[in-house]
């Protein structure tokens, strides 16, 4: 029975890794943009696409821009990230206890207003007029 | 006529269809770099179309009818989650029940070479973050995820 149950439990795995990155066992980072204009990213292989995960809400008070970077994601619909160690701790630490680093602040009021500024709610199938 | 930021919908029609044909990110810079050619041809070889046929993706273009080529860039949207970990779940007790945040995912997001070093892309990204947010103010969201092209690190960080 228990040669059953550890397929079932590889299958499953190997079913639904979480991410391409977690079934080719390489490893996640925190990239945090408030730390500097050059983000830190510890490569360990050559893919050349990255996940990025940031948290952009609301009227919280938030800490930081922090990503998720996740080397050797190969990027694409219906992915999903984790994070491990310390910086699953810090994940944690921001949900609960977002800041207000001004960089984010910022970012998210010029979100708000490109927002205001580009966003139209009539779908397309045509081109604009220019008028 | 300032810039606009459009869902599409289908059908499209042949002049808009042309518009969209000739989207191109690559240009001289990014001939090598297989991101680019995949961003590239999602929106130029039309693969962004099973997507809204299937009700699971929604691309916007984002144009500038005063603009040549008016297309500047684009940005195709879905939703997924960000899965929590035990330890994650462990230390978010409240949570009970919850093994996910959901998310909204940017899964493509592109902008014409012809219009690239113009800050049109930081506008597109800005907008589509504030569209994130304004989702947010309906369904509650939280994170908003993108797959980055290591080579634009930089943009992303602007």
């Amino acid at each position: 029975m228990w040669f059953y149950k550890g397929m079932l439990w590889l299958a499953v795995l190997k079913r639904y890794p979480r991410t391409p990155a977690m079934a080719a066992g390489v490893a996640d980072h925190v990239w945090t943009l408030e730390r500097s204009r050059r983000c830190w990213i510890s490569q360990t292989n050559d893919q050349v696409s990255l996940t990025t995960r940031l948290d952009f809400l609301s009227d919280m008070p938030i800490s930081c821009i922090a990503m998720a970077v996740e080397i050797g994601a190969t990027g694409g619909f219906g992915e999903s990230v984790s994070l491990h160690g310390s910086d699953a701790a810090r994940f944690v630490n921001e949900v609960a206890e977002p800041s207000r680093d001004e960089r984010r602040l910022s970012h998210l009021e010029r979100s708000d207003r490109a927002y205001e500024r580009y966003f139209s709610p009539e779908p397309i199938s045509n081109l604009p007029a220019n008028e | 006529m300032a810039p606009q930021l459009r869902r599409l919908a289908l059908p499209i029609d042949e002049q808009l269809s042309r518009v969209i044909a000739g989207f191109n990110c690559l240009g001289d810079k990014h001939e090598d770099d297989p991101v680019a050619e995949n961003v590239n041809g999602f929106l130029a070889d039309g693969r962004f179309k099973p997507g809204l046929e299937h009700g699971i993706s929604s691309t916007y273009l984002f144009l500038d009818p005063s603009a040549d080529p008016i297309l500047v860039g684009y940005a195709t949207l879905t939703f997924d989650s960000v899965r929590l970990t035990n330890a994650e779940k462990r230390k978010m007790e409240e949570l009970i029940g919850i093994a996910e945040f959901g998310a909204v995912r940017i899964q493509m997001i592109g902008v014409d070479h012809r219009h690239q070093g113009t800050r049109c892309g930081v506008g597109l990204l800005e907008a589509i973050t504030g569209l994130a947010r304004k989702l947010s103010q309906d369904v509650a969201v939280r994170f908003l995820l993108a797959d980055a092209n290591i080579r634009k690190v930089a943009w992303y960080e602007a």
